[in-house]
């Protein structure tokens, strides 16, 4: 397997490795950050992997075209309306208290229900413009 | 939806990198083109036409 080895590539992976040795420190010697730390380690090693595939594909496989933005707005729309069923699935169990095991506390619900609200808002918005914008470049 | 894009670039020796380079998208969307498993844009299917030297019907054909 051939890897790229040109100046964006490298920044990247060496900005994704300086996240994953600074998540480390953080993590494990200052304790009240520790959420930060490994937050930085899991984004890290999420950039480290991007990166890793990024460097085996040529330059111009790596454009934005078209259809790449179709797929990138399919994924976004779908993740978006999982994140709403999973807001809606969680702010029932707390409604009905079918599971106390499963009910999540009253600051998860406070969060998991603003979520909710806020995205719907942010969907109808951006629809709205989109749909005045049209779609040419 | 069938394309003829696979006969129309072998006619004029082209690869699905060059084809894909002449009208700014990835190689892969080529792939999916000639498979018929992705609609272009108007746009995308003028240009690859243009590039082919065929009117956009000749490369792009709609079956009912």
């Amino acid at each position: 397997m051939k890897f790229r080895k040109d100046k964006d590539i490298i920044k990247f992976i060496g900005i994704s490795l300086g996240a994953i040795l600074a998540g480390i420190i953080v993590f494990l010697y200052i304790k009240p950050f520790s959420t930060i730390g490994f937050l930085l380690i899991m984004g890290g090693l999420i950039g480290l992997a991007a990166g890793l595939i990024a460097a085996t594909k040529s330059k111009e496989d790596l454009i934005e075209d078209e259809r790449s933005v179709k797929v990138r707005e399919k994924a976004g729309y779908s993740a978006f309306i999982a994140t709403l069923l999973i807001a809606s699935m969680i702010s029932l169990l707390r409604l009905l208290k079918i599971s106390p095991s499963l009910t999540p506390s009253r600051d998860v619900a406070e969060v998991v229900q603003d979520i909710w609200i806020t995205g719907l808002w942010i969907f109808i918005v951006f629809r709205w413009y989109y749909n005045k914008k049209g779609d040419i470049e | 939806m069938r394309t003829r894009i696979k006969e129309l670039r072998a006619r004029y020796d082209l690869t699905q990198e060059e084809l894909a380079k002449k009208v700014g998208v990835r190689r892969e969307t080529i792939v999916f083109l000639e498979k018929g498993k992705y609609n272009p844009s108007l746009k995308l299917a003028y240009d690859i036409s243009k590039v082919l030297n065929s009117k956009i019907e000749e490369v792009f054909i709609f079956e009912d």
